[in-house]
């Protein structure tokens, strides 16, 4: 062995400060454990992220990369196979593809109609862009036959064998046996969209009475790692190019090179995780600080000695960085395995929510070389300040300053007001006095404190504020049941046939269609970045497709939250100096838009003209007003857009029924009438469902912010523990002193509670004001990135007021270990504690 | 024979409540090489800044220490600490050895730090050492076991450790009963018959028995200087 290593070696590795190290972490092997489990917990949280992060983005991408991803889309009225050899004889075109796009409703296992989206692509066999393959079941679909997509599968809740029923206005109609499953990897996702994805061949389009073209045609490009503004650059001149042809391109679509369409929404979700992770590390770097600023300070007389014996302040500092070294490989050694693992598993439950395979859980060099740095760079630099700080102490001060009763200095104008205060009982007076004696700890363990606190107080905040929503969200609508017809009626027959249903309490029409605003620039083309509805990759366009509702003149039917402008007028005025009419017709042809319609079209502003293309006419309206409203992109107007009035293929029914499963049991048997009169429907809806489709996604993201906020308060707690009892320790010789004097073991409890109970109103009183910015920041960015317009926060003073004695009870919990300690410590060897 | 300390002119002042407190007054005195000093004096009287002065723990407010033609009294605190190991051996009253090391590690902490004793042979001669201050059965225990004269060895063993040519001493029987004390002076005594330069500072009046220089010191500053040709062992 000896000869193995040079012995120089070995005294390096085994020499006494090494020693020294080693056993001063075992001396004070509670706080250590303490430190370790942080760092520990911080580096598998961040670990946790970035090893699912890097996993799941490059799978993502190579999943999708591997279905031969389409670079420029067009949507055409109509086109025939030949087109296809045609245009691959192009120079910049290197594949073409074909499909039918074919929108529509299927009805699901529980009766109920769901958003279709049937793909009828050019050959099956030998698909060349956007690749779907085969999950489960038949392939390719045979006459008759339909596959579903497989996130698709939970949303229409069928199985292989069912008959699906499909229709649409214009034309669709009939049923296809669900013969398998497919997956196709570029579609958003179908459980997120509540739609459902599928897939039927040529020869199905007779048996759903849809005549057979193609209408989508796909390309990708002969030169590679062209930027957006160069492939842009492709899809107008292949559109001109098109249009040289005689064919007629309603819009296109580019792809922003080697990127899975959502990407941009997968990075989204890992933010707020990062937050967190970034957090954590956060924390556990202010424990690191703490225990070493304690440590030191318990050991400056042993510094002082070393020095004295002839250590330099390098020998010192060594001494000190080992024992952080230590601590962060200790915390490393058991993060990185449980990163890992965890890692993977949570890679394994978010694949099949983003509907991508894994094919590999190889984590990057880079994540592992991260967690490593991290692990001990983290605690190395927080330990930075206390260690400098001792071993640049010279050695006079270093064994003068050790002592259990340092004096209490100079007071503070805050010192002195608390100090004012009028206690009655002198322990509770001196547990403040103590508290504050360690100022910069008091900071930190009040800070960390106040975090765990803020976090916890905003993750409840944002559940109120989501159930706000989803309440404001259903109080917008002051119908029970909608229903959309096939085909247009006479208004009052349609009321007639609903109006005497039990329950139902009013109806009113609306007339329903859908509908394109025409932006200034045709030939603008939008990026992936810009979402206009749930459904992405079909309805991005220079054209903005939306879903336009005309509603009856004075109708009080919809109470959509205004964001901007007016909504039309509803009622005369108090003064009664203006009609309704005159109202709306301050502007003409007055439109309110959804903030999803914003999203795609930030350029409008109230009062601005917008050109609207409706059943192939161009009208020009102005824009009234814009109000938030969960789902597809809308546009309102009202009494404008049939020319028969007294037409109507649409019907709020009002009711008085607000409980759900009522609601549910009240659509059915509207269905069931409209059956009876063989009225054909295309759509129906309660007024939960809107609510119902965010009401999952926000429980995800509460769990996921709750989970977190508990990760940051065990972390928290540890940190009051370790502060707890560095004070209670460096205070030993002083409550042998006041035991000696005659305080009883219950008169030092309730010191060190009250301390305890101190740091925790606090913490409490700065998070009640740290959480409002916090919470309001949530929020904003939520509201943004789920609905496209910032949530109104909603406060919930209730977990203001409980999460004082919760932080309460965590700082006294943290507490009874050392005051156990202390008060099973006899007072001899209190008294000569060193 | 050469002198191992020289201190000129040397002052330490604190400022206590706007009162500026004298705690070594412009004191002037040298010590030869091999010599045996004993510095006494009432508790206060700054017998202990003195040494602290000599040995480089405390910079003075005025005058110069010199330490085997070393001015210490300019010299930067970090290079200091580093002369210190390699120079003097420092005994304290309450003994300082580091709790979580045992008494062979101690030992060997000192020369890790200062390197003048190769590698090699640390562990022999911190052995060594053990055996000549009579502990060498208690080398692998912890401090904590041990008993105040024990410790002492210890603490003397470790000051021996770079082989310093000057050993200095704050009250280093201060804390201990007599007979174990006197053990301790007889070791002291010995190392110094073997060339080594002792200070030692005590309130002990029986001290000045065993070295050949006795300063008395009060307020500060040098009441006497006795220095005796011949020092008397004490049986």
């Amino acid at each position: 062995m000896l000869n193995l290593f040079p012995r120089r070696l070995l005294d390096r590795l085994f020499n006494r400060m090494w020693i020294k190290t080693w056993r001063d972490i075992w001396q004070s092997k509670g706080r250590s454990a303490l430190v370790v489990l942080s760092i520990a917990l911080s580096t598998f949280t961040l670990g946790v992220i970035l090893n699912s992060y890097a996993i799941l983005s490059r799978e993502m991408t190579q999943d999708y990369l591997r279905s031969n991803p389409t670079a420029i889309s067009f949507y055409m009225e109509k086109f025939e196979k030949g087109l296809l050899a045609e245009l691959k004889q192009q120079y910049w075109v290197e594949e073409v593809d074909a499909r039918r796009l074919i929108s529509g409703e299927i009805k699901t296992a529980t009766g109920d109609w769901k958003r279709l989206l049937l793909f009828v692509l050019n050959d099956y066999k030998d698909i060349k862009l956007d690749k779907v393959k085969s999950d489960q079941g038949s392939w390719p679909p045979q006459k008759g036959q339909i596959l579903i997509e497989r996130q698709a599968v939970s949303v229409i809740g069928a199985e292989r064998g069912d008959s699906l029923q499909l229709q649409n206005s214009s034309g669709l109609s009939g049923e296809l046996t669900m013969a398998g499953i497919v997956h196709d990897v570029g579609l958003p996702q179908a459980e997120w969209e509540n739609v459902v994805y599928g897939y039927i061949s040529q020869e199905s389009l007779n048996n759903v009475g849809i005549e057979n073209y193609y209408n989508e045609l796909k390309i990708s490009l002969s030169e590679q790692q062209l930027t957006l503004d160069e492939m842009t650059s492709q899809a107008v001149n292949t559109k001109l190019w098109l249009q040289g042809k005689g064919y007629s391109v309603k819009r296109y679509k580019v792809a922003s090179p080697g990127e899975h369409p959502h990407a941009n929404i997968t990075g989204g979700m890992f933010m707020i995780q990062k937050v967190f992770a970034v957090l954590c590390c956060f924390l556990s770097a202010v424990l690191v600080f703490n225990l070493m600023s304690a440590m030191l300070s318990k050991q400056l007389r042993q510094i002082g000695v070393m020095k004295a014996i002839g250590a330099n302040n390098r020998q010192i500092s060594g001494i000190y960085y080992r024992g952080v070294l230590l601590l962060g490989l200790l915390g490393l050694l058991i993060s990185l395995p449980a990163a890992y693992v965890v890692g993977n598993r949570y890679v394994d439950a978010l694949s099949p929510m983003m509907n991508f395979d894994i094919t590999s859980y190889q984590v990057p060099f880079w994540i592992i070389a991260l967690q490593i740095l991290l692990g001990i760079g983290i605690p190395m630099l927080s330990a930075y300040l206390p260690i400098k700080k001792a071993s640049q102490m010279k050695v006079r001060e270093t064994l003068l300053e050790y002592s259990a009763g340092k004096p209490v200095n100079e007071q503070s104008r805050f010192e002195r007001v608390i100090f004012s205060l009028n206690f009655k009982s002198h322990p509770i007076r001196l547990a403040i006095r103590n508290s504050l004696r360690q100022k910069g700890r008091f900071l930190l363990t009040t800070g960390v404190l106040m975090i765990a606190a803020s976090l916890l107080m905003a993750s409840f905040n944002i559940a109120r504020t989501m159930k706000e929503v989803i309440n404001v969200e259903r109080h917008a609508k002051n119908w029970a049941v909608e229903i959309k017809l096939n085909q247009t009626m006479q208004e009052d027959v349609l009321a007639g046939l609903f109006n005497e249903l039990a329950d139902i309490t009013d109806t009113e029409s609306f007339n329903r269609t859908s509908a394109a605003i025409i932006e200034d620039d045709p030939d603008e083309v939008e990026d992936n970045s810009k979402v206009i509805s749930n459904n992405s990759r079909y309805s991005k366009a220079h054209k903005v497709s939306v879903s336009m509702t005309d509603l009856k003149p004075n109708s009080t039917m919809l109470n959509l939250p205004l964001i901007a402008g007016k909504w039309f007028s509803t009622s005369f005025p108090a003064t009664g100096e203006q009609s309704t009419e005159a109202a709306n017709n301050e502007v003409t042809n007055p439109v309110v838009v959804s903030q999803l319609v914003m999203d795609h079209l930030p350029y409008l502003k109230v009062g601005m003209s917008l050109d609207i293309e409706m059943s192939g006419q161009i009208k020009t309206f102005t824009l009234l007003g814009v109000v938030q409203n969960i789902g597809p992109a809308s546009i309102y107007t009202s009494g404008l857009l049939s020319n028969h009035p007294s037409q109507a293929n649409g019907l709020f029914l009002s009711s008085k029924i607000q409980n759900r499963a009522e609601l549910k049991q009240l659509k059915k048997r509207v269905v069931q009438r409209a059956k009876e009169n063989n009225i054909k429907l295309s759509y129906t809806s309660t007024a939960w469902d809107g609510a119902q489709v965010v009401e999952g996604h926000f429980q995800i993201i509460f769990s996921l912010m709750l989970l977190l906020t508990v990760i940051i308060i065990f972390i928290a707690s540890n940190g009051i523990i370790l502060t707890m009892t560095t004070n209670i320790i460096e205070r030993t010789r002083e409550n042998g002193i006041l035991k000696a004097i005659g305080a009883s073991n219950q008169e030092l409890a309730k010191m060190i509670l009250s301390e305890a109970v101190m740091i925790a109103f606090f913490a409490w009183l700065v998070a009640c004001i740290v959480t409002l910015p916090l919470s309001y920041g949530v929020a904003y960015w939520l509201g943004e990135l789920l609905i496209k317009t910032p949530f109104a926060l909603t406060i919930d003073p209730f977990i203001f007021i409980i999460s004082l004695p919760i932080m309460m009870l965590i700082t006294s919990l943290a507490s009874l270990i050392p005051m156990g300690k202390i008060m099973k410590l006899p007072v001899r060897e209190a008294l000569v504690y060193e | 024979m050469s002198n191992s300390i020289s201190l000129t002119a040397l002052s330490k002042s604190y400022q206590i409540n706007k009162t500026l407190f004298h705690a070594v007054d412009r004191v002037n005195l040298t010590i030869k090489k091999g010599d045996f000093v004993s510095i006494i004096g009432k508790s206060g009287s700054g017998k202990s800044t003195l040494l602290n002065l000599m040995s480089g723990i405390d910079q003075p407010t005025s005058g110069q220490v010199i330490v085997n033609d070393v001015d210490i009294s300019q010299m930067e605190s970090s290079l200091l600490d580093a002369w210190r190991g390699h120079n003097i051996g420092l005994v304290f009253q309450f003994f300082q050895l580091i709790p979580t090391l045992t008494v062979l590690e101690n030992i060997l902490l000192a020369m890790d730090f200062c390197k003048v004793i190769p590698a090699k042979d640390r562990v022999n001669r911190a052995r060594s050492l053990l055996d000549k201050v009579g502990i060498i059965d208690k080398a692998d225990q912890f401090p904590s076991i041990l008993s105040g004269g024990e410790k002492q060895r210890v603490a003397i063993a470790r000051a021996l450790a770079n082989d310093p040519p000057i050993i200095l001493a704050d009250e280093p029987t201060g804390n201990l009963d007599s007979v174990t004390a006197k053990a301790i002076f007889d070791l002291f005594t010995e190392l110094n018959a073997q060339g080594k330069t002792i200070i030692l500072v005590s309130h002990d009046s029986d001290c000045h028995k065993y070295s050949n220089q006795t300063i008395d010191i009060s307020d500060g500053k040098i009441r006497s200087n006795i220095k005796s040709v011949e020092v008397t062992h004490c049986a």
